[in-house]
């Protein structure tokens, strides 16, 4: 499969935004090692790692916060997933393209815990995922925030649903569509 | 080793009294080791310098532990190089009956937790009384450690109290100065008997022959000064170049495990009791373990040899906090531990615990050797995954995944068909998915996919 994504990216040109940390971190880190055995493909890895961006790392780095406008109101608080903040060095740079957008920002308890996705983990381990899952959603909800606002898709698709589960009245957004906003399918 | 697995001790672990005491005391223990790192600039620095003497020593081990052990009989002691637990326990007891000893006094080590050196020793007659606080919790308890610095970080003061009550017959207590006092009144009296002083060893100088020993209660000081013999066991790779080096190592053991800039006492012991000094051992014997690590010295984790032994990666770790040490199933739990522990003690029964991980990566920021711990879980997850021994049932699942990932016809009728499930179930959830689904839906929803794919929207809104 990173050989099939390798192929098909090599042969486009320019950056390669992906809208979630741990997926950018797997491009960047991992592909040329997986497909160490093919000394084309490997190469064709690197380069396409040299062009893959985590989304709010172009933002900030590439594109720059200027003229950039957010649609939501309401208070927000954001959860900086583990493989954008640890894995990729990300700290802070979903925080700065939020502020920079004027959204009310709530400040989010231990933060830069792990919400218990971790990928597989999330079907291998459920009821230890689920812990760490309810405790972020615990810190969560004693922000009074009406939207969580995040950078990893998966981790954000694991915690919409565990808020679906407990009953908690909050949005969950990808930090792209807070700002886009909110557009119409 | 039990049958269970760890994905089932974790499961029944989740929300035990014991689990909540761990994550609240390691959470303790975490910040306590953030504010000592706030405090002193130079950590960063000193981590580094860590990993490179530790590497550096790793790479030549073999000469430095027969540096160390000419330093240790030159100032008058005895080296025992035990290949595995057998051999170690028989040493120790050997000693011990030369020494006509019964009465033993042990201070805290991990490593003879590993080779099981208690249960030896009583099954050769002699009587065995820990010495550190939570171990000798542990023992009176018949419990099992649960943290490798902190041993009862799964015990509240209250439970304490109640078995000191009915183990030691004193009155009710509960207050953590109370506790001590009354086990450091009970134990001062066997110190006094004891014939023989065990402990462990958190670093050995090659140079010097001196060995390293930090405590927080003296317990340490008085295993290894107040009776005749003291055997100190360390695992093989415990050992740094010089007497410097193991100064650097103590600026980061205390401030990583503890939070503390130095343990309450620091121990640095070279040889027996001279003539002109004061007290001390008649004898001193190291016994040197390696019990599975020269075969992890040629592995492609052998990186996990440099670890010192502080506990923050437990500290830190999500899955640790929500389980407890316990599920881990060996002496070493946390991430340190299911590194270790698959790579010394075999990978059977162990093949969980490379998963038992978010690779969320908080480890290796503490980590006061900068050992990439994910990286090494990973390492040996391919190993696990090779041999399918753990979580075979995702095999086909993924296999399909690939198979539509890599053909771009069926991945868009994959998202086509996913985007009418998502027409069905408009805006809506899946509560409960069957078969290997549930696994998702145990604990959350699985959103219904959107009605319409980013790739339908993108086409309409920015052209093809």
């Amino acid at each position: 499969m990173a050989a099939h994504t390798v192929s098909v990216l090599d042969a486009t040109e320019g950056p390669i935004v992906v809208p979630s940390g741990s997926c950018a971190a797997m491009m960047i880190d991992h592909y040329a090692d997986l497909l160490s055995d093919d000394d084309a493909l490997a190469a064709a890895a690197r380069r396409v790692a040299g062009r893959v961006r985590e989304f709010t790392q172009f933002v900030v780095d590439d594109l720059g916060l200027d003229g950039l406008e957010a649609d939501a109101t309401g208070p927000i608080t954001f959860h900086p997933s583990c493989h954008g903040l640890r894995h990729l060095g990300l700290r802070g740079y979903g925080e700065r393209v939020l502020d920079h957008v004027g959204v009310e920002r709530r400040p989010l308890e231990a933060a830069e815990e792990c919400c218990g996705f971790g990928g597989l983990f999330a079907v291998e381990m459920p009821e230890i995922s689920g812990a760490l899952m309810e405790t972020k959603i615990g810190h969560v909800e004693a922000t009074g925030a009406e939207t969580l606002v995040g950078y990893d898709m998966s981790c954000l698709m694991h915690l919409a649903g565990g808020m679906r589960r407990r009953g908690t009245d909050v949005e969950v957004r990808h930090i792209a569509e807070i700002i886009a906003g909110e557009d119409e399918a | 080793m039990t049958t269970s697995t760890f994905s089932e001790r974790g499961a029944a672990a989740v929300g035990s009294a014991a689990a909540a005491a761990v994550g609240d005391g390691a959470r303790h223990l975490i910040e306590k080791r953030a504010a000592a790192v706030d405090a002193y600039p130079a950590m960063d620095a000193m981590r580094d310098r860590v990993r490179e003497i530790r590497l550096h020593t790793l790479a030549h081990l073999d000469a430095y532990l027969a540096d160390f052990a000419d330093s240790v009989e030159a100032a008058g002691g005895h080296v025992f190089f035990a290949a595995d637990a057998d051999e170690a326990n028989a040493y120790i007891l050997g000693v011990a009956g030369e020494a006509g000893a019964e009465l033993v006094v042990k201070s805290k080590s991990m490593v003879t937790e590993e080779i099981e050196l208690n249960g030896a020793l009583e099954a050769g007659g002699l009587t065995i009384v820990e010495t550190d606080l939570g171990e000798f919790i542990v023992q009176l308890s018949g419990d099992r450690p649960s943290h490798i610095v902190a041993p009862v970080l799964h015990w509240t003061k209250e439970q304490v109290g109640h078995l000191f009550a009915d183990q030691l017959g004193v009155p009710y207590a509960d207050e953590p100065t109370e506790l001590n006092q009354i086990a450091r009144t009970h134990l001062r009296r066997i110190f006094l008997r004891a014939d023989m002083g065990i402990s462990g060893v958190n670093f050995a100088a090659a140079s010097t022959g001196t060995i390293a020993i930090v405590t927080n209660e003296g317990n340490g000081r008085l295993t290894t000064t107040a009776p005749r013999v003291h055997v100190a066991v360390m695992g093989m790779e415990r050992v740094v170049p010089t007497v410097e080096d193991l100064g650097v190592m103590l600026e980061v053991l205390g401030r990583s495990a503890t939070g503390q800039s130095l343990t309450t006492y620091t121990n640095l012991i070279t040889g027996p009791r001279r003539p002109d000094d004061d007290d001390g051992p008649d004898e001193f014997h190291v016994v040197i373990v390696d019990n599975g690590r020269t075969a992890v010295l040629g592995d492609e984790v052998s990186e996990v040899l440099a670890c010192i032994r502080c506990g923050a990666c437990l500290n830190i770790c999500p899955v640790y906090r929500t389980v407890g040490g316990h599920a881990y199933g060996d002496v070493y739990p946390g991430p340190v531990g299911s590194v270790l522990s698959p790579i010394l003690f075999g990978f059977e029964g162990r093949e969980e615990l490379p998963y038992a991980c978010t690779l969320c990566g908080a480890c290796l920021e503490v980590c006061p050797a900068r050992i990439d711990l994910p990286s090494l879980l990973v390492n040996l997850r391919e190993r696990v995954a090779q041999e399918g021994t753990a979580f075979s049932w995702l095999d086909r699942p993924l296999d399909a995944y690939e198979f539509a990932a890599t053909h771009p016809t069926m991945w868009t009728a994959s998202i086509d068909g996913a985007s009418l499930a998502g027409r069905a179930n408009r805006g809506g959830w899946f509560k409960r998915l069957p078969w290997r689904g549930k696994t998702w839906t145990s604990v959350r929803n699985l959103p219904a996919p959107a009605v319409t794919s980013f790739r339908r929207w993108w086409k309409k809104h920015h052209g093809a």
